[in-house]
């Protein structure tokens, strides 16, 4: 059986937004020892759809008892290493290679890097294998090999092509350290063309600028970086929580914040959706409340948002769905209806000051003196 | 920057590949250090059981390395920070120590702060801001008498008070050539005015430094050049007790918050009117709005323009290079010059911090000590106010990684003219491993040796049990406590005992300089000494500031290898003019007065002797 897909992003390079990627192998590994438990066995399908419904630590732990039962088991073994790298895990994942290093080099060599232990990963990172690849790009850089970075980043680039947003700033970089400033200017420039959020790129870009006179340009460049930085790394954050759980509604929405933050809407609109697709009765008026403030102030689409805050309301009524649905309405120049959605809210809290005023103002916009 | 996992960093165990490497490395050191004794163009003859004596560099007299003399030496110190549980995030910060001389005999003393214990209520009364009643241990003040014996003269000293120390900065304020002591501290500063024979006065508020804040350390520097010594004191948080709450990864876990949870403070510049009054200069200065949560801060004239620039390290803010721009101004030009963050575009938690001449090309490279997960930073200065990130390529960046850093000192440890690194290490979490198992508390210190190009190697930790043994080190000063020409270490350790560190490993030859300030002051702070030797130039300043929440001796320690001369050596002082001397012989101690005008002369035992 095939393992689980999905790509591993791990840390990546002085804080990319675009992280090195490391897309797993999907063929199934040597053929598991006599006696010991097969990747396609009743325990491993199950953990697998328990994987799928998004319950992955549970997943996780379901193919952590198998492996403790069958610790020879190399399909297993490479399994629960895999899931703990996805599920960003690396200390266990370290562990669970320690049996069988070797035909689990891969994920060995990505562990270590996730730990940071960049000379202790480099001899498990295949310079052949193309994700491999880009971390022992990475490694090499921390480690401060120059000449090795540099011969295998021209390799790596005849491999993806030159115009690869991480290795044009990987490349960057190298001339910078060299000194080169006004070889890397255009170097940055291209790959922020391709990673708007790439935070080496905007950085290096901005000490290059400098270093070669242009220092309005430059300090204008190191101030959107250091803009960039939080909301950069709020981004990773909530990327990390929707790895954990990807059908947790609340982790969606908040990775949804931090892509509108970044100006990703088009992101932050489909995480959005799908936050409000699988949001309980718990965590549904939050969701929608933001779905309905994307569509509205990113989208321009009050009508979208209205649609969605009905729909909400129809999945659990709640007063501030309405009264929000009347904000967006009133906004829209439609003060009728959004009387309607406040007087109804005022219904349900007849004490709410705050909404006898949006009342008035509704009636106000209504007939204008 | 590359994210690491802030909760999964694994140290390396003992035996780990890196481990081993590092041993590898080390062990050819010591077989360097072997064949610069065996080899050396001065040794004497081995078929005569040892060097000729004053013939030049010669064999230890015990194994070289880094031994541990703190008791021996009659140092009874232990830090205490009184913690409790509660976890008061300035328990795990302190605290300092100064090595110089405060009776006047030349020999550089022992100043150790002490942080303080809590009371058993712990501060039962929220109103209360600062820890003004710490309670049952002070600072304390051990005098060398010589031959590396130290006596405790705490009592009677003045300095017996009570409170929550962080750091100290030396100077002489009232130019009266003694060094007095200004007391950085969780609660009210403290300026101690030395009457010469190390008993101190504490005269803040007469003297008009006012600042009840959380402040951890400070430099004296002449910043206007108008000869006396002014103070930048460096604050940190915002932190009244009544904003301290819990912090853990769960609620069976507490451990301290991390420092974005409270504000950072404005540093301070204090203005000497040279007679030991000061007033606040931080507005005239630019300091005010940039509540930079500084750790450290050590003065430099990094772009050799005659005036000492100021590096402050921020903990995960943007540091501050702060150029000198007469008059008692600054220009922070940290952004443009990338020293502001790490090479990464990253602030870091930047602990100590160092000025020194790393690659040896003339001008002053930055060194600071950082977080576990992160790099020690080593900017390397390229002219023209613009520096660049080389802790990869230079080599401190991977040892660094696992180990959570606070003291940073440059120095020659082997006198071989090229300046290394120590680092004290430390996690500030004494739980860690409740979470992050792999993490520790305690951690060996680490002493990178300069190839003599600007790249380093982690030295063998068999060196010194400092090296090997893990302690929570804190500050770091440094002085040539035993007066054979190199220069010993001490480091605090948060509560433990400090190391002191006798360094058994300058087997080069060497000079020693004294620098005398103007108008009678002890010292020349900010003095730049260039010299020719064996055909290499070294330049060395009057260090001031630097490492972290400690003061080391100002006398320059500078070794010279295998060159047994010295073509020439010129000193610049500052804002008066050069004074040129030589050729000078090899492995002597000059005494400069101010200017030049005098100089006094002696020898220093034979290089790897003990007087």
């Amino acid at each position: 059986m095939a393992l689980a897909t999905g790509a591993l992003c791990g840390s990546g390079a002085a804080g990319t937004a675009t992280p090195v990627c490391w897309m797993p192998p999907q063929a199934a590994p040597a053929s598991s020892p006599a006696g010991a438990v097969s990747q396609g066995s009743p325990v491993a399908q199950e953990a697998r759809a328990t994987w799928d419904s998004g319950q992955r630590s549970a997943a996780l732990a379901q193919m952590e008892e198998q492996l403790a039962q069958h610790p020879d088991d190399l399909d297993t073994r490479r399994q629960v290493a895999l899931w703990q790298l996805l599920l960003h895990r690396p200390t266990a994942a370290l562990l669970t290679t320690d049996a069988q290093p070797e035909p689990l080099a891969d994920l060995r060599g990505r562990a270590l890097y996730a730990l940071g232990r960049y000379e202790e990963a480099l001899p498990w990172l295949d310079p052949t294998d193309q994700g491999l690849a880009l971390a022992r790009l990475d490694a090499l850089e921390v480690l401060g090999r120059d000449q090795e970075l540099a011969d295998l980043l021209t390799v790596v680039e005849s491999r993806l092509g030159a115009d690869h947003a991480h290795l044009l700033s990987l490349r960057g970089r190298l001339q910078m350290r060299q000194g080169h400033h006004a070889e890397a200017v255009p170097l940055f420039e291209r790959a922020l063309a391709r990673d708007p959020l790439d935070l080496a790129a905007c950085f290096g870009l901005g000490q290059s600028l400098v270093r070669t006179g242009q220092r309005e340009a430059g300090l204008a460049q190191l101030a959107r970086h250091r803009q960039l930085v939080p909301l950069v790394d709020a981004l990773d954050f909530a990327q990390r929580g929707v790895d954990l759980a990807p059908q947790h509604a609340p982790s969606l929405a908040q990775l949804s914040d931090a892509e509108r933050a970044l100006g990703l809407i088009e992101r932050a609109r489909e995480h959005a959706q799908q936050a409000f697709d699988l949001a309980g009765p718990d965590e549904l008026v939050a969701v929608t409340l933001r779905l309905a403030r994307l569509q509205e102030e990113d989208l321009g689409a009050p009508d979208l948002a209205l649609a969605t805050l009905d729909a909400g309301q129809a999945r659990q009524a709640d007063v501030r769905l309405l009264v929000r649905a009347g904000d967006v309405l009133l906004r829209a120049g439609r003060p009728r209806e959004a009387l309607k959605r406040f007087e109804t809210a005022l219904a349900q809290r007849p004490e709410d000051d705050a909404l006898r005023q949006r009342c008035e103002a509704a009636r106000a916009a209504e007939s204008p003196p | 920057m590359r994210r690491l996992p802030q909760a999964l960093h694994v140290a390396p165990p003992r035996r780990a590949p890196r481990a081993a490497a590092s041993a590898r490395c080390a062990a050819l050191v010591v077989l360097a250090l072997a064949a610069a004794v065996a080899c050396g163009p001065e040794a004497g003859d081995p078929a005569a059981g040892g060097p000729a004596a004053g013939a030049g560099p010669s064999a230890p007299t015990e194994a070289a390395g880094l031994p541990d003399v703190c008791a021996a030496a009659g140092i009874h110190f232990r830090h205490t920070h009184g913690g409790s549980g509660r976890k008061f995030l300035f328990e795990t910060m302190g605290s300092g120590v100064a090595a110089t001389d405060f009776d006047g005999d030349s020999r550089p003393d022992l100043l150790f702060l002490q942080s303080g214990t809590l009371p058993a209520d712990e501060f039962p009364a929220e109103d209360r801001q600062r820890a003004q009643h710490a309670t049952g241990t002070t600072a304390q003040l051990y005098l060398n008498e010589g031959g590396l014996h130290f006596r405790d003269v705490t009592s009677g000293s003045g300095l017996e008070e009570a409170y929550y120390g962080m750091g100290l900065a030396v100077g002489d304020i009232d130019a009266d050539g003694d060094r007095d002591v200004y007391v950085a501290s969780y609660g009210r500063d403290r300026l101690y005015v030395n009457d010469g024979a190390a008993h101190f006065e504490e005269r803040a508020r007469l003297a008009g430094i006012v600042d009840d804040s959380w402040t951890v350390g400070g430099a004296f520097v002449d910043v206007d050049l108008d000869g006396d010594l002014d103070l930048y004191s460096v604050s940190y948080l915002d932190m009244p007790i009544a904003s301290h709450r819990f912090c853990g990864p769960n609620p069976d876990v507490r451990t301290y918050c991390h420092v974005d949870q409270w504000k950072g403070l404005d540093d301070r510049l204090w203005i000497n009117d040279g007679e030991g009054r000061f007033s606040d200069g931080s507005l005239a200065a630019g300091l005010v709005g940039q509540a930079g949560k500084g750790l450290s801060v050590v003065a430099g004239d990094y772009d050799d323009d005659g005036d000492s620039d100021l590096f402050v390290a921020n903990d995960s803010e943007p540091n501050a290079l702060l150029r000198n721009e007469g008059g008692g101004r600054f220009t922070d030009v940290a952004r443009t010059s990338g020293t502001d963050l790490s090479g990464e575009g990253r602030s870091q938690a930047c602990m100590g911090s160092d000025f020194g001449d790393l690659d040896a090309d003339g001008d002053l490279d930055i060194f600071v000590t950082n977080f576990e997960n992160e790099t020690n930073t080593l900017y390397r200065n390229d002219g023209g106010g613009y520096f660049t990130d080389v802790s990869m390529s230079s080599g401190v960046a991977a040892p660094s990684l696992p180990m959570l850093a606070f003291g940073a000192a440059s120095l020659d440890v082997e006198n071989d003219g090229d300046l290394d690194l120590y680092v004290a290490n430390g996690h500030i979490m004494d739980n860690i491993t409740a979470f992050q198992p792999a993490s520790l508390f305690a951690q060996p210190d680490q002493l990178m040796l300069n190839d003599g190009r600007g790249r380093f190697r982690l030295a063998d930790p068999q060196l010194g049990p400092s090296l090997s043994t893990p302690r929570v080190g804190r500050g770091l000063a440094l002085a040539d406590l035993d007066a054979d020409g190199d220069l010993d270490l001490v480091v605090t350790n948060s509560a433990d005992a400090p190391w002191v560190m006798r360094n058994d490993l300058g087997v080069g030859h060497r000079i020693v300089l004294r620098l005398g300030g103007p108008e009678g002051r002890a010292d020349a702070e900010g003095a730049r000494v260039s010299l020719l030797a064996g055909g290499r130039r070294i330049m060395r300043e009057v260090r001031s500031g630097g490492s972290y929440l400690s003061h080391s001796d100002t006398a320059l320690v500078i070794g010279l290898g295998e060159a047994t001369s010295i073509e020439q050596l010129e000193i610049r002082w500052p804002g008066a003019g050069t004074t040129s001397l030589g050729p000078l012989p090899a492995d002597i101690l000059l005494d400069v007065s101010f200017g030049g005008a005098s100089v006094r002369q002696e020898a220093l035992p034979p290089p790897g002797r003990r007087p």
